[in-house]
């Protein structure tokens, strides 16, 4: 054969795989998995509700049933969000079918039955005929749910399918966290911490992975997740409230998900005024009012707050960038959620007549929330002229 | 045709430059925020660019038309992405009262009547103001797509000055008048409404052209229209909940000009279940003889989620078509298959669907799903005890399904929280009770 041949068989193949590579490529620009390419048993599953996998999994079990992931379908909240789920797009993803079957990184698809189960243990861990579990587990054939070790079930794209939709991950991916090395840290990391597992009667003592899932809804989580510092020079109060605890934006994830820094002033004649100094939210495409105005690191502002009967307030803002890879892609220019490593800074001048304040980090699962029922995060007092 | 076959596998296929060349016009786009220009330059200088074949102007009509509540995304040329767009979040919003600037820019875009604003126009249909849609339903008809006429027909029932205006288009596009007022009262005003509806469920099966009626879209007819249409395929395959719902709603509005691209992205998704139940739901959307074929064929389908969604759509449909793909669903592996015919019984209220669900065996939940089926055809008092059973005994499935059963057999509206706050669903049984009581 010539060597013209030879480049045109070459070229032939190359051109193949271009086109098989284009057609693979899913619209985040990565490679999804599918179903076909991810382990499996040969032997048909029995197993078919959660409750199947407390017998052998009986604490695993339990930290799932009182997790979000459990409760994902029976949360009234949820369930009055969604109208009963009349509202059947929250389906999807409050009941969704095995990830790895519908395709990893591809958004989830609804189940229909045993809806109570929510965000079971097969939306994570089935494929097909097979239970996948991760690659520390042995494929015992004993096992009535088929266990098959596999690296899918540490791959992000498992949370992405419900956990990606405001760009959770891909705001995790600029940051110092997804770097590899000893800094690394990915959904699993937080939010699967590592326990240890009592022995069971086919089990060892060892280490595993919560499945309590502890995020939002878990108040020493998200008290980590930000700190908050205040100091009082005579009349002036410098407050900074920095993203120094995730791997994303805080808060993350649901648009209506908010943090307010609010401050509380208690006056010599004992009045007591509350105003809002900052609200950090990704706003819904129809709040029109709500912008950044904060728009890149480095940016400052001077504005003027209502403090009840007592007046106007002046702040001053700063958004101080993040140490690593301060200019971030942006999706959504009136996000003002605090990215990872990114601090806002105020400066805040107090009226005369103030003798103490109070500064309140406080998180509103929903924007209309008052101030009253929502989750302190951080509170710090400061006598005024002390 | 070879590009046709590039875009069916799914390989980049560039936009014409001819598109590339008509950017938007920046200099317009900044007078729809400008607050030192008033409303009346802002429509005059919008209204320039309303000259037939103006097709240069598109582009920019484009973005003032699309606002950024109801039309999440935009397209944007990319040179990497599979037909050389990409959707990127909406930038573009108006302030509120500034929906008369969007409906001139449907206007404009009628009088330039290019396919090229096919897509943002039948998206313009969801506007929350009900001008806007209105014209853009204008619009669409010159471009031989009536999806707009239902929307018409929904504003009747809307503002006086946003039901006047839709029918008068009515009237002008049909020919018919049926006496409707704004100002004649509730009742005359609804019964003119109805006689309305009443006579495009007609009309609407007859080919004959509307006054002003334009020939639908057909595939290969402008590139440039074509790479639009399968971005938007790609879109309910792709990941951001929003942009899908609003592809998808765009498709099926499109109707049947769309079935050639979606075939096309049913091909593009042979190992993407969620593209597929995506492009099923698209169709289920269109209600035309040539969809339910493309559904009766995704019957088929390996992944249950694309089944359960056509089977939902088919089984609504009246006749054979509906029956047989009953009789299939009845009989598939997945029960979620099942659940989701039994579903679509209960609201199209099917009564030859009845003999095929006494003595139905399977899952409890699709036994149950079919006790609450039956009811919702029938409301046999004698099936109601064991409806209001399932609301508390039932599993999930069907009890929300007996809770819906039973504010639609007592016309009592469903309270949002009925399924979780026992005191909301008691309170609601106590009152459909006596609603039965009272009939």
């Amino acid at each position: 054969m010539n060597t013209r041949a030879l480049l045109a068989i070459a070229l032939l193949i190359g051109t193949i795989a271009a086109v098989l590579w284009l057609r693979d490529e899913d619209s985040n620009g990565s490679m999804s998995r599918t179903a076909e390419s991810l382990p499996r048993f040969g032997r048909a599953l029995t197993l078919s509700k959660s409750s199947d996998c407390k017998p052998c999994h009986e604490e695993v079990y339990n930290e799932w049933v009182g997790s979000q992931h459990g409760m994902a379908y029976v949360n009234p909240e949820v369930q009055r969000l969604s109208k009963g789920f009349r509202d059947r797009d929250c389906l999807p993803c409050h009941a969704p079918r095995p990830i790895p079957e519908t395709g990893l990184g591809e958004r989830a698809l609804e189940r229909l039955v045993d809806l109570e189960d929510g965000v079971d243990c097969f939306a994570c861990h089935r494929n097909q005929d097979t239970m996948l579990g991760g690659t520390h587990i042995t494929q015992a054939v004993d096992a009535p749910c088929n266990p098959m070790p596999s690296t899918a079930i540490k791959d992000l794209r498992t949370c992405t399918p419900c956990h990606d939709q405001h760009k959770v991950v891909q705001d995790w991916k600029e940051t110092t966290y997804a770097v590899k090395g000893p800094g690394f840290k990915d959904c699993n990391g937080c939010h699967m911490p590592e326990v240890a597992r009592a022995p069971t009667s086919t089990l060892p003592a060892r280490k595993g992975k919560s499945h309590r899932f502890p995020a939002s809804h878990d108040l020493a989580t998200l008290k980590s997740a930000a700190s908050m510092t205040v100091n009082l020079e005579g009349q002036t109060l410098g407050v900074v409230v920095r993203n120094d605890g995730t791997g994303h934006n805080f808060p993350a994830d649901e648009r209506h998900r908010t943090v307010d820094l609010t401050l509380v002033c208690e006056l010599e004649d004992g009045t007591v005024a509350t105003c809002r100094i900052d609200r950090y939210r990704n706003p819904y495409r129809d709040e029109f009012d709500l912008r950044n105005p904060l728009r890149t690191p480095g940016a400052e502002r001077e504005y003027t707050v209502t403090l009840g009967s007592v007046g106007l307030v002046s702040v001053h803002a700063l958004r101080v960038a993040a140490d690593f890879n301060p200019n971030r892609k942006v999706y959504y220019a009136e996000n003002t959620q605090i990215p990872s490593g990114e601090a806002r800074q105020y400066r805040v001048s107090l009226p005369e007549r103030v003798k103490r304040v109070t500064v309140r980090l406080l998180y509103k699962n929903q924007p209309f929330l008052a101030d009253g029922e929502a989750r302190v995060l951080h509170e710090s007092v400061k006598n005024v002229g002390k | 045709m070879v590009l046709l076959l590039l875009a069916a596998c799914g390989a980049r296929v560039p936009v014409p430059a001819t598109d590339l060349n008509h950017t938007p016009n920046s200099a317009l786009l900044a007078m729809m925020t400008d607050e030192t220009v008033t409303s009346s330059e802002r429509i005059e200088r919008i209204l320039k660019e309303a000259r037939p074949g103006n097709v240069a102007a598109v582009a920019t009509l484009r973005h003032v038309l699309a606002d950024r509540s109801q039309t999440a995304f935009i397209l944007e040329y990319r040179a990497s992405a599979t037909f050389g767009l990409a959707p990127v979040e909406n930038p573009y919003a108006l302030p509120l009262d500034r929906g008369v600037e969007r409906a001139m820019a449907a206007v404009a875009l009628e009088a330039i009547s290019s396919y090229r604003a096919l897509p943002e126009l039948l998206h313009a249909l969801d506007d929350r103001d009900g001008l806007v849609a209105a014209h853009a339903a204008r619009a669409l008809l010159k471009l031989g797509c009536r999806s707009g006429i239902s929307n018409l027909l929904a504003s009747l029932e809307r503002k006086a000055y946003e039901s006047e205006i839709a029918n008068r288009m009515l009237i002008e596009s049909t020919g018919e008048d049926f006496g409707f007022d704004a100002d004649i009262g509730m009742e005359a005003k609804a019964r003119a409404a109805t006689r309305w509806k009443t006579y495009w469920a007609k009309r609407s099966q007859d080919p004959t052209l509307l006054k002003g009626e334009g020939t639908p879209y057909v595939v290969g007819f402008d590139a440039i229209v074509d790479a639009r249409i399968r971005t938007e395929v790609d879109i309910v395959g792709q990941f951001q909940f929003l942009f899908m719902e609003q592809s998808r709603k765009m498709l099926a509005r499109l109707g049947d000009p769309a079935l050639p691209f979606i075939t096309e992205g049913l091909g593009r998704a042979k190992d993407k279940p969620t593209w597929r139940a995506g492009l099923a739901q698209a169709l289920a959307g269109m209600g035309t003889a040539k969809s339910h074929a493309m559904l009766t064929e995704l019957l088929g389908d390996p992944f249950p989620s694309v089944r359960s969604r056509s089977a939902e759509a088919l089984v609504a449909v009246p006749g054979d078509v509906g029956r047989g793909a009953l009789l299939r669903a009845l009989k598939d592996v997945d029960p979620s298959v099942p659940l989701a015919a039994l579903r679509a019984v209960g609201s199209s209220r099917r009564e030859d669907a009845i003999p095929l669900l006494s003595g139905l065996k399977g899952p409890r939940e699709v036994v149950e799903a079919a006790m609450v089926a039956r009811f919702r055809v029938t409301r046999d008092k004698a099936d109601r005890p064991a409806v209001v059973d399932l609301v508390e005994g039932g599993l999930s499935g069907a009890r929300a399904l007996a809770l819906l059963a039973l504010a639609e057999a007592s016309f009592i509206e469903l309270p949002d929280s009925a399924t979780v706050d026992e005191g909301v669903r008691k309170a609601f049984l106590a009152a459909a009770a006596a609603a039965f009581g009272n009939c």
